[in-house]
């Protein structure tokens, strides 16, 4: 059966107005983009796209790509942004550019001078970059009269471009922690306005690397001046085994104490980006047949040899980290990984591009085909990496105050780049006909808890059961199937998990791991696919059919779309190129993830 | 004349050289002082330098390490030796470390770090010690309170402020009445801006969701998983709440974190010496104010 693109997108226009109804709404974002003042971003080709072009491009507007010089515009704009710029010595680049007098009282600003005089940029970027990697920052340009100008101008570039029911910006900035190249970053961003990030300046590596220190502050800071955060990791899957593992920056054991403040803090990570996704691993999950999905190991050992030795896989992936909060939970009372997941796409163009064909680089400089073989992060070219992350939000209204409230109950999801609309709701009572109910969200609210939530106390003979709801992004691929991932505690304190097919597409009949594959439409000379495999939509009610009250548990739900053609193969038709020269695969299989609900007896 | 000559700074710089020189004539030792161009490198020098760069000031595992490396590495070690040496003798031959603030805070550093290399050798790590710290320093090891519960949730009507606590109060007769159960209060009630149920949560981690007055409601019921209790007055509006599981704050046992209060404690012990041998220092200095 042969369906027609057309037919698709009809039909998900005209499930609009059903949902202006419903009690929240979708929007969509991007968490974590670096502007031109993040030195590597300036460093790599973008020497130009500031703050307040990347918050203009990502409402709609027109703008010049800072490497390319191509003109610009995004045909779906997004909802909310925060332009999260490394911490570490923001805004240095341009200053060292536009010999900016505050620089001349310090000793480093004057060397840095003359050696973009005599060196050029990137010397300057490696000079700088170098002294943090050595853990030897040069004080005398972290003063606050260097610092505060390029804070006050984030600032007002999230205030100028902040319009309240249209486009929602948050002020923020990444903690870019990297204890011997192993990436501890965060993102963080404020519910409030600029007069109060104006109270303080980005927390920073240079304060300190340690995890436990950036919440201290955060949680100083916030008693302060009234500011609430959310703080993001991200990059696990390049954290050298550090990002989840069960101890403390000290090697103690994660403590009650430990969990709890980084849960206060930390209510989301994002899980998938242009530098790989973090899910999980064919190792770590043998019975998934979908683990291993953009995988990208290339931790940033500057100067080094990348790390021969073999890191903690376990601390390193998003799925691992919350069998293991169960196990940390039942042993203290507190699980430090509760967290719902999110992607985004740590953009360093200032441009949010998370479309295989609409890809706009990493970097400036690996925007264009021929470029992409350059290394621009350690060990790593364009190939090796995919266009991907978007933060989906279910909130009332695309307000600060309504978003920030969404991400602290975890009411938000992941996807690898395409607008997939997911539904999530776990409670005790849903049955069958729930999901044919014109008024989804109602039906999901009134007996159930949304993604992100809790479930406890299940009562005598019962077992939790979900409604779920997946609808294909208007504007891409069809939906090959829903999975629902569960893991849980067994009685010994060891923690499992198992993928559940709970919707197949075109009809197929559920057989585990031997259900038949969707098939692949793509069409590897051209770059062209169809949407005459899959479906448009999946809804259905799953009940937990190995459920046990007395087990912790998590489920979070994993959408797959048919494949379709990766940045790379595009890339490969465009340079006339071979495609095994290219040496990455042709196709992707785009993916969403939820934030999980727990069960706790 | 005399005047402008006071305030030449270069004058000031030519009698401070004259000083320290004088200083160096009486320190000096004798052949060091022949050939100022020579760069002696000898196992004191190397291990001198490798425990400066390495931030530790231990003598014998410097000196391991020194015998331990290859040819190729002690090549390495002694040329970044030389290079430094070189470039800090020229430099001071320029007179730049002179008047500078940067070199005034590292010599500063520098003193700081050798005092706590000292105390880092110094510290014992008697059992009872460890145990009377972990005694006096309870509040450090403090695990918060956390409560686990599902609330129904009415709203505040602007334009009517009894409205919300009139139905709140029929509500709780009506859950009570029909004896609703915790997973059951999803059904009735407004959408609350966060979570429905909360599930092991601090009392810091309610507050950042519900303001502090909730919190303080919350801290005065009793656990019972059969029973609605309040209603409980938030910034949103009425919360009847079904608080089925309380666990009080506590200071763990010591025998379940000793590793941790030990690596405090040496932390600890190190800090106290360190500033003891500061003060010893800056005890010697006679301190007038003129202010």
């Amino acid at each position: 059966m042969i369906k027609k693109t057309l037919i698709s997108i009809a039909v998900a226009s005209m499930a609009v107005p059903y949902t202006y109804a419903a009690p929240t709404q979708l929007y969509w974002g991007d968490t974590h983009l670096h502007s031109s003042y993040s030195g590597d971003a300036f460093a790599m080709g973008n020497e130009t796209l500031d703050p307040d072009t990347a918050y203009r491009f990502a409402k709609g507007q027109p703008v010049i790509h800072p490497f390319n010089r191509v003109r610009v515009q995004l045909n779906r704009p997004l909802d909310f942004l925060v332009v999260a710029d490394h911490a570490e010595y923001m805004g240095l680049m341009q200053l060292v550019r536009d010999k900016s007098s505050v620089l001349e009282n310090s000793e480093n600003g004057k060397r840095l001078l003359e050696m973009w005089d005599t060196k050029g940029s990137k010397s300057v970027y490696y000079d700088a970059a170098g002294s943090i990697v050595k853990g030897q920052p040069y004080d005398d340009l972290l003063t606050q009269a260097i610092r505060q100008p390029v804070w006050d101008k984030i600032i007002a570039a999230a205030e100028t471009n902040n319009e309240p029911g249209t486009f929602t910006t948050f002020i923020g900035w990444e903690w870019s922690s990297m204890p011997g190249g192993a990436n501890l970053h965060r993102i963080v961003f404020t519910d409030k306005n600029g007069d109060t990030a104006k109270q303080f300046l980005p927390y920073s590596s240079t304060d300190s690397n340690r995890p436990e220190d950036f919440w201290n502050w955060l949680d100083k800071t916030s008693g302060e001046t009234g500011a609430d955060f959310v703080a993001i990791p991200h990059n696990s899957n390049i954290s050298n085994g550090l990002m989840f593992n069960d101890v403390d920056s000290n090697g103690h054991p994660i403590s009650a104490s430990y969990a709890r403040t980084r849960m206060r803090w930390e209510p989301v990570a994002e899980v998938t980006q242009i530098k790989g996704d973090s899910e999980t691993r064919s190792s770590l999950s043998p019975n998934d047949s979908f683990a291993e999905f953009e995988t990208f190991d290339h931790v940033m050992t500057f100067g080094a040899k990348e790390q021969a030795e073999e890191a903690d896989q376990a601390s390193n992936y998003a799925r691992s980290a919350l069998k293991r909060g169960l196990e940390i939970d039942a042993k203290t009372g507190a699980n430090p990984f509760k967290f719902g997941m999110i992607g985004s796409t740590d953009s360093h163009t200032g441009l949010s591009t998370a479309s295989e064909p609409n890809f706009w680089g990493k970097f400036g400089l690996d925007s264009i085909p021929e470029n992409k073989d350059k290394e621009t992060t350690p060990h790593a070219d364009g190939w090796s990496m995919s266009a991907a992350g978007m933060v989906a939000v279910w909130a009332e209204q695309n307000t600060r105050e309504s978003l920030f409230a969404a991400f602290k109950r975890k009411e938000v999801y992941a996807t690898t780049g395409p607008r997939m609309q997911v539904r999530l709701f776990g409670g005790f009572d849903f049955n069958a006909t729930d999901a044919s109910d014109n008024d989804l969200a109602g039906v999901g609210y009134g007996k159930g808890v949304a993604m992100g939530g809790d479930l406890s106390h299940a009562p005598e003979g019962k077992t939790p059961s979900f409604l779920i709801q997946a609808v294909k992004d208007p504007d891409d691929a069809n939906l090959d199937r829903v999975q629902m991932v569960k893991g849980w505690l067994d009685a010994d304190g060891n923690s499992h998990e198992k993928v559940f097919n709970v919707a197949l597409s075109d009809g197929r009949e559920d057989l585990g791991a031997d259900t038949l594959p969707v098939g692949n439409t793509v069409n590897l000379e051209t770059g062209h696919y169809r949407n005459s495999i899959g479906d448009e939509e999946l809804v259905t009610v799953w009940q937990d059919p190995e459920f046990d009250a007395s087990q912790r548990a998590f489920y979070y739900l994993r959408v797959l779309q048919i494949p379709t053609p990766r940045h790379t193969m595009l890339d490969a038709v465009a340079l006339g190129k071979p495609r095994d020269d290219v040496n990455h695969p042709a196709t992707i299989q785009e993916r969403a993830y939820s934030s999980p609900i727990w069960y706790t007896p | 004349m005399i005047r402008t000559l006071i305030k030449d700074p270069l004058l000031h710089f030519m009698l401070l050289g004259v000083c320290l020189f004088g200083v160096y004539n009486l320190t000096g030792s004798e052949e060091k002082q022949l050939d100022k161009n020579t760069i002696v490198v000898d196992r004191d020098a190397l291990l001198t330098f490798m425990q400066y760069r390495a931030r530790q000031f231990n003598a014998k595992d410097a000196s391991q390490r020194l015998d331990s490396m290859s040819g190729d590495e002690r090549e390495q070690l002694i040329h970044d030796f030389v290079r430094e040496e070189a470039l800090y003798r020229e430099a001071q031959a320029l007179g730049m470390s002179d008047n500078d603030y940067i070199i005034r805070r590292r010599s500063v550093q520098k003193l700081e770090f050798i005092a706590q290399g000292v105390a880092e050798q110094t510290v014992s790590m008697a059992a009872d010690k460890v145990e009377t710290y972990f005694n006096d320093h309870r509040q450090d090891y403090y695990e918060e309170a956390s409560y686990t519960f599902t609330h129904v949730f009415i709203k505040n009507d602007p334009g009517d402020s009894d409205a919300a606590r009139q139905r709140a109060a029929d509500l709780l007769q009506q859950l009570n009445g029909q004896q609703v159960e915790f997973s059951a209060a999803t059904r009735f009630g407004d959408r609350f801006l966060y979570h429905r149920n909360y599930v092991e949560r601090t009392p810091d981690f309610i507050a950042s969701h519900f303001g502090d007055a909730f919190r303080n409601q919350l801290s005065q019921m009793k656990p019972d998983r059969h029973q609605w209790q309040g209603p409980v007055t938030s910034a949103y509006g009425q919360h009847l709440v079904m608080l089925s599981n309380y666990t009080p704050g506590k200071v763990p046992e010591f025998t379940d974190i000793r590793s941790r209060v030990e690596q405090d404690y040496r932390i600890w012990q190190q800090r106290q010496k360190q500033e003891l041998a500061i003060q010893q220092i800056v005890e010697q200095y006679h301190v007038e104010k003129h202010l």
